[in-house]
């Protein structure tokens, strides 16, 4: 606490500033030391409040847009320069005329919007502290972490931090390090690269914007929004590793970012489908059908490769088929003359073959 | 085992800690951001020695040393929801138990039913797997994967050194099939759930039910799975999800059933066949208030009123105590029961069973005259009475017990007695053993087997202890004579009476009297009911309900939740229709509407019960005859209504809308009478779905009366309406 409150000294008293911040800080030092060696004694506890204070300071506040129907206008961001830039997640809250900035201490700032990457969903906001260096985390002496490790997560989640009260630290480890597949409402999210999945209650309204470090404090990721698994239904707990967004921060403070082309996901010139290799499946009743043949049709690239009737297509290169829809889809993302391997079911035996479509083009379509 | 683990994870700490030393030394010489880095590099230069970094290394270790046994599984085909509960269709999670491809499993993973089971080990290996059996008291599922062999299988923590507090990882293999996802935390408490699972804090969820909780040495302490001590359904529990609560199953204590199931028998939790008192559970003694007659309890000699005291030499001093001895125990397994009557000890050795046959109630062929009670009750919307509090707990105390059959009708207890003492009878059924027997309309019933009966619930209740095709004797006084009567009971009927005497007990000055017509003792020319509105402050949605001209007389009241088709009739003309019988047979019609004009929605359900609950606490209402009826899409709702609402509703009546296909039909409670009914439409697709869920009624064990409906909307004919009514007026039959 002791820092804290000289640095709001500092503040009111402009012309001694920066004599009373290195005092400031230097005391906390002193903290610090003698809080590293509690730590020594194998103190979790001591660690972690060592840990909190190092990081708190680089997290901060923001309020913005929202605050009707279960919008919170609020969430959490992190300093990343000694002059001000702040990164954070791009939502509806930044979807205002002024986005306000309130530090650790109390300190409020108006930010501008400097840029943001739809990929990722992330945003660089910039406030000017005064030339007043800030704490920050340098983006390129991120960390990684693996399954089991011990995390904290830190945020202003629930908005429970106001003025000068340092955002909320969560503890717990990361379960695991996994593609995002997540989805929020019907929309699947752009970014579909590794995450961070952790068992603390890490994402919960206002946490988007906020930190997750390894035990010692090192950043890992960024707090994303709440989303659902697409693979369990459930909220996930998620931080995007730095590796994903760090080169993009770059170029946003240096001012050469430009917004990657949002794409529809890469469709075939010419799809695959299931009747060019001679499949018909049995037809698609409900949500879940599974994908049994119903024929093949002689001659065809499935006759000569020898799937019969009544198989169970399990999956398709590799990817497992839980209903006939999966297994079109599938399908259809693959070019039409490209190889597929399928794996069938047949009385207790997973067998797989290799297909590959010869069909003329006529051909298939009289099979449609 | 862990010396082997422990070097290596030590050495890549101390490398990464040595790492960022380095890089934290090097910042130190960028001179103006000194200050800063030197906090950063003050506390990391105490890490080596940390707690923090041995404990993760340490957990990291336990959950690498079991990762092996946890496979992954996918399923293909099946049901995509099951009741509200949206089903993901993700990779779960499984446990190998042997080396030649057993698997358990949450029996969650497999409730949507799949075509087929895929099962990728720690290998990469992909092999079809089968679902062997269901173990349903703990809600587990055992797979066969083929052709594998030599699988790693994992330590058992042996059950007497699990503690509270020591260190729980939970592991499960579903965000990626080549690596496993661990979350951590402690041992939160035994012996929940009846003594079955072990709790924990470490969040458990979707991604790791039918994975292993295992301790700091990677032995299995058991297999998550979603548990929730009210309900028995594989879904229940999920909501708890990532919440701090979370269950497991020790394995030690089901190994023997472990060997059952591979030769592919279900489990089921054991049942005893009785019903115990809705009284405070940690307080009352184990005192039965109902033996199943088919149950083992009943088959064993055990009868209303027995105590239980101690169950394979443990004191059992509480239905708790016994809920507790019980809980763990399968069907199949014997159990010792000493039970206490009067001051009588008597020991018997009890075989438990799994499933109970379909409970069927027995009746006599009676119809009994309703009370009319002395004092006049306040229509106002003051509560009945000052217990409703108690009246609360009693009803939360007699949930808990659901395991055995022990709920009763809540009001039931607060019946009103005749003045008289016993139960005159309004009508006999015609070819029915009381018909048979010489029993007469007129007669006052006093005792039924050994038992003095003075309402009807308590007659109802006495006949429970009775199976059709058993004899019952009857005592009654028949123009102040005693009489005896030796009846053999048969089941409830399913047919309407096609004709009904008056219902009340008016003539009781001059007993003896033949029932006058109801036309007679009702005039609703000369009094008027009344239309309100009732709107719950919490809910969007209102209802209106007529309340009979006979409302403020002393007299209970039937209640008849009326679900109208979206869209369809407005409220006004229900009530209309009504009119005239709510008022000759004295029955509240409540007509709520939906939120949304043109359907019902499942999350609606909570908002009819609680309309329920608020009717029957703000009004005299004859338990005997809540009833809930609905048309069309508002028949789904009445089916939901009325299986998760047994505790008050009594009859279900539903036109032109088939039982929804998921939903399962709950097993015939003796102490929940539930009488069924629906209309037919003579052809078509959905006059086989209702056949359907109708059969799925009768199988269970409840009267399932049908009629045959012209009208293909569902609407009701004037003489369908009254049919109906007539049913409702019978439910008080026993």
């Amino acid at each position: 606490m002791q820092p804290e409150n000289e640095a709001h000294v500092a503040n009111l008293l402009p012309r001694f500033r920066v004599i009373a911040h290195v005092r400031a800080v230097a005391l906390a030092v002193v903290c610090l030391m003698a809080v590293a060696d509690g730590a020594r004694a194998s103190d979790g506890a001591a660690s972690f409040a060592a840990v909190a204070r190092e990081v708190q300071p680089k997290v901060v506040k923001l309020y913005g847009a929202g605050g009707f129907r279960g919008l919170e206008a609020y969430q959490s961001g992190l300093l990343i320069s000694a002059d001000g830039h702040v990164l954070t997640v791009w939502s509806y809250v930044l979807d205002a005329d002024e986005v306000t900035v309130v530090l650790d201490d109390g300190r409020r700032y108006a930010a501008r919007h400097v840029a943001a990457d739809p990929l990722t969903e992330i945003a660089v906001l910039k406030f000017d502290a005064g030339g007043e260096p800030l704490p920050y985390f340098d983006l390129s002496q991120a960390a990684t972490a693996e399954p089991g490790c011990r995390v904290l997560a830190f945020s202003n989640l629930f908005g429970i931090a106001t003025g000068n009260e340092p955002v909320s630290m969560l503890q717990g480890v990361v379960s695991s390090v996994a593609p995002l597949d997540a989805r929020r409402g019907a929309f699947a999210t752009n970014y579909r690269g590794d995450v961070y999945i952790v068992d603390a209650a890490a994402n919960n309204p206002g946490a988007a914007g906020g930190v997750l470090t390894d035990s010692q404090g090192r950043l890992l990721g960024l707090l994303g929004k709440e989303l659902r698994s697409s693979l369990t239904g459930t909220w996930l707990n998620y931080a995007l590793p730095v590796s994903a967004f760090a080169s993009s921060v770059e170029d946003m403070i240096a001012g050469r970012f430009t917004p990657p082309e949002l794409s529809e996901a890469e469709r075939p010139d010419k799809p695959l489908s299931l009747a060019r290799l001679g499949i018909v499946l049995v037809p698609d009743v409900v949500v879940r059908t599974p994908p049994y043949l119903d024929r093949i049709i002689p001659d065809s690239p499935a006759a000569r490769a020898g799937l019969r009737p009544d198989d169970l297509i399990v999956m398709i290169d590799n990817q497992v088929t839980p209903s006939c829809r999966d297994a079109v889809r599938l399908i259809e993302r693959l070019e039409s003359d490209a190889g597929v391997r399928i794996a069938v079911l047949r009385d207790e035996e997973l067998l797989e073959f290799a297909l590959k479509s010869d069909l003329p083009e006529s051909a298939a379509e009289e099979e449609k | 085992m862990m010396a082997s683990g422990f070097p290596a994870q030590n050495v890549q700490c101390k490398m990464l800690n040595k790492k960022c030393n380095i890089v934290g030394l090097r910042i130190l010489h960028f001179a103006f951001f000194i200050l800063h880095f030197a906090f950063a590099s003050q506390s990391r230069a105490q890490e080596p020695a940390s707690l923090v970094a041995r404990e993760e290394a340490a957990l990291r270790a336990a959950a690498e040393r079991v990762a092996d046994s946890v496979v992954q599984i996918r399923t293909i085909g099946g049901l995509d929801t099951i009741g509200r509960t949206l089903l993901a269709d993700g990779p779960t999670t499984g446990l190998v138990i042997s080396a030649d491809g057993y698997i358990v499993s949450s029996a969650f993973n497999f409730v949507q039913q799949p075509a087929s089971i895929l099962v990728t080990f720690a290998s990469g290996k992909q092999a079809p797997a089968e679902l062997v059996a269901t173990d349903h008291s703990r809600m587990l599922v055992l797979l066969k994967a083929a052709g594998v062999s030599d699988l790693a299988v994992p330590e058992i923590a042996p059950a007497n050194e699990i503690r509270v507090g020591q260190w729980a990882v939970a592991v499960g293999r579903t965000f990626r099939s080549d690596r496993t996802n661990v979350t951590v935390g402690i041992v939160s408490a035994l012996d929940r759930m009846f003594g079955k699972a072990l709790q924990t804090d470490a969040d458990v969820s979707m991604a790791n039910y039918g994975g292993p909780l295992v301790d700091i040495r990677g032995r299995v302490l058991g297999v998550i799975v979603p548990m929730a001590p009210q309900a028995t359904s594989e879904v229940a529990g999920v909501e708890w999800y990532d919440s701090g609560i979370g269950f497991a199953v020790p394995l030690a204590t089901i190994g023997e059933r472990l060997e059952k199931m591979k030769q592919g028998d279900d489990q089921h939790a054991g049942i005893l066949g009785i019903g115990l008192l809705p009284k405070n559970p940690h307080v009352a003694p184990a005192e039965l208030a109902a033996v199943r007659p088919d149950s083992p309890a009943g088959k064993a000699g055990l009868r209303k009123g027995d105590r239980v005291v101690e169950i394979d030499g443990k004191p059992i001093r509480t239905q708790t105590d016994l809920r507790f001895a019980l809980g763990p125990r399968y069907g199949g397994e014997s159990v010792k029961v000493v039970f206490e009557r009067g001051s009588d000890r008597r020991q018997r050795e009890i075989a438990l069973v799994g499933e109970l046959p379909a409970f069927r109630h027995a009746f006599l062929g009676i119809l009994p005259m309703r009370p009319v009670s002395q004092t006049k009750t306040n229509r106002s919307a003051e509560p009945k009475n000052g217990n409703d509090t108690k009246a609360e707990e009693e009803k939360a105390s007699a949930e808990k017990n659901d395991g055995e059959n022990s709920k009763s009708p809540n009001a039931n207890d607060k019946e009103s007695r005749s003045g008289h003492g016993g139960i005159r009878v309004r009508m006999v059924y015609a070819g029915s053993p009381a018909e048979k027997a010489g029993v007469q309309a007129g007669d006052r019933i006093v005792r039924i087997n050994e038992t003095e009966v003075g309402s009807i619930g308590e007659a109802i209740a006495e006949l429970n202890n009775s199976a059709p095709g058993s004899e019952v004797v009857l005592q009654l006084e028949r123009a102040g004579a005693s009489m005896d009567f030796k009846l053999v009971a048969s089941r409830l009927p399913t047919n309407v009476p096609s004709e009904l005497p008056a219902a009340y007990d008016v003539g009781d000055a001059k007993a003896g009297d033949e029932p006058t017509a109801a036309a007679d003792t009702e005039s609703p020319a000369t009094t008027k009911g009344e239309i309100s509105e009732l709107k719950l402050p919490e809910f969007p949605q209102q209802c209106q309900i007529y309340m009979p001209a006979t409302h403020d007389d002393g007299r209970a009241l039937g209640l008849l939740l009326w679900l109208r088709a979206p869209g369809n009739a407005d409220a006004d003309e229900v009530i209309r229709d009504w009119q005239g019988i709510c008022d000759r047979d004295g029955l509240i019609i409540v007509v709520p509407s939906s939120a949304e004009a043109d359907r019902w929605e499942r999350p609606e359900l909570e908002y009819l019960r609680r309309v329920l609950d608020r009717v029957v606490k703000q009004y005299k209402i004859d338990a005997h005859r809540v009833v809930t009826y609905g048309e069309a899409g508002g028949g789904a709702m009445a089916w939901l209504l009325a299986i998760s609402g047994r505790d008050v509703i009594r009859g279900v009546a539903t036109s032109a809308a088939p039982l929804p296909r998921q939903i399962k039909v709950p097993p015939n409670e003796p102490m929940q009478r539930l009488a069924v009914l629906a209309t037919l439409p003579s052809a078509g697709d959905v006059a086989v779905q209702i056949g359907q869920g109708l059969q799925k009624f009768s199988e269970a064990g409840y009267p399932v009366t049908t009629l045959a409906n012209v009208n293909e909307s569902g609407k009701l004919t004037s003489s369908e309406r009254d049919e109906l009514a007539r049913w409702i007026d019978s439910l008080d039959q026993f």
